[in-house]
């Protein structure tokens, strides 16, 4: 609902931008590392850092950290092994083409970043030389492109993990649906952190916050539900006190609403 | 841009619409417009494949 809604995903897909790129590969990277296939989630990482947006590589710390350590059914020695051989190979066709086109060799990835990040090269200003902008600009600008589910994303880690602990949730799930929440929240805070500023350097993780955005949502929908089942308990209680059989209304499990931690809200 | 980087963005952003203009001989504009439709198509297969990995991991709705 939050992909299809919000005005942002839908703008930056055809946007014809290496942001955009990296945004389809975190979406393919994601969905691939949730599914347990480690050498399909590194390869898309692999595009994503090496040939879209090499910032984005942040994106992936807590899920590269997470399929690091073996769990969730990836092992450490694929990891390291699909990571090696996709980097190799994405590398290899970039230095060998630049190698090609300009007599000398060079990685495209790390003159973006030492370029943008540490200013080296031009005058020393880095990105910044293209302007600066507040910290709240990213929450503005977040505000158009999100409209009510920024909200909901910004909510996001505290509901995950306050509603899951409440609720008892296993740990694993409730550190997977960490997993997913956090890099969308962190990508936020991190580039509201830097000078320059642009629209598009939020691309990358967009898929991420409408996720995000979505848990929050089904753990809001969740308390609601929760709520509304404890009004009608005490109305059942009251109506069983009053000689009015209640039936099962009060105390029903509702069977439907499955929040991202994976608990019901009985 | 370097060399490959750009001959990578010109080929995912180019070639729907040297099809359609060179295949299905559209004009110029209606390329542009069916290069953004793909795009889009692109993304649409990426996110669908996200939500689809959430619902099998958490059993979501």
């Amino acid at each position: 609902m939050a992909l299809l809604l919000a005005a942002g995903p839908t703008h930056a897909s055809p946007a014809l931008l290496p942001s955009s790129f990296s945004m389809y590969c975190v979406a393919w990277s994601y969905a691939e590392w949730l599914r347990g296939r480690t050498a399909a989630s590194i390869t898309a990482g692999a595009l994503a850092v090496l040939l879209g947006w090499p910032f984005c590589a942040l994106l992936f710390v807590p899920m590269g950290l997470h399929m690091l350590v073996g769990a969730g059914g990836h092992s450490t020695f694929n990891v390291l092994a699909a990571g090696a051989g996709a980097s190799a190979a994405i590398l290899g066709a970039s230095v060998a083409v630049d190698w090609f086109m300009y007599g000398k060799p060079l990685l495209a990835v790390v003159n973006i970043i030492l370029y943008n990040a540490l200013g080296v090269g031009g005058d020393g200003q880095g990105s910044d030389l293209y302007g600066v902008e507040p910290p709240e600009w990213y929450l503005l600008n977040c505000l158009l492109n999100f409209g009510l589910w920024l909200p909901l994303l910004l909510m996001s880690p505290v509901l995950v993990l306050g509603r899951g602990i409440v609720r008892g949730a296993e740990g694993g799930r409730i550190m997977w649906a960490m997993l997913l929440v956090l890099p969308a929240v962190g990508w936020l805070v991190f580039m509201s952190g830097r000078a320059h500023k642009e629209e598009r350097f939020l691309f990358p993780a967009y898929p991420l916050m409408a996720a995000a955005a979505g848990a929050s949502l089904a753990e809001v929908w969740s308390l609601i539900e929760y709520s509304l089942d404890g009004c009608v308990a005490v109305t059942g209680q009251a109506g069983e006190a009053h000689g009015v059989d209640a039936g099962n209304n009060g105390m029903k499990k509702h069977d439907g609403a499955t929040s991202l931690d994976g608990t019901s809200g009985e | 841009m370097y060399a490959f980087r750009s001959w990578l963005y010109i080929g995912i952003n180019s070639a729907p619409s040297y099809l359609a203009v060179h295949v299905l001989g559209l004009d110029k504009l209606a390329a542009l417009r069916l290069t953004q439709i793909v795009l889009v198509l692109v993304a649409t297969a990426a996110d669908t494949a996200l939500v689809s990995a959430i619902r099998h991991r958490f059993g979501w709705r």
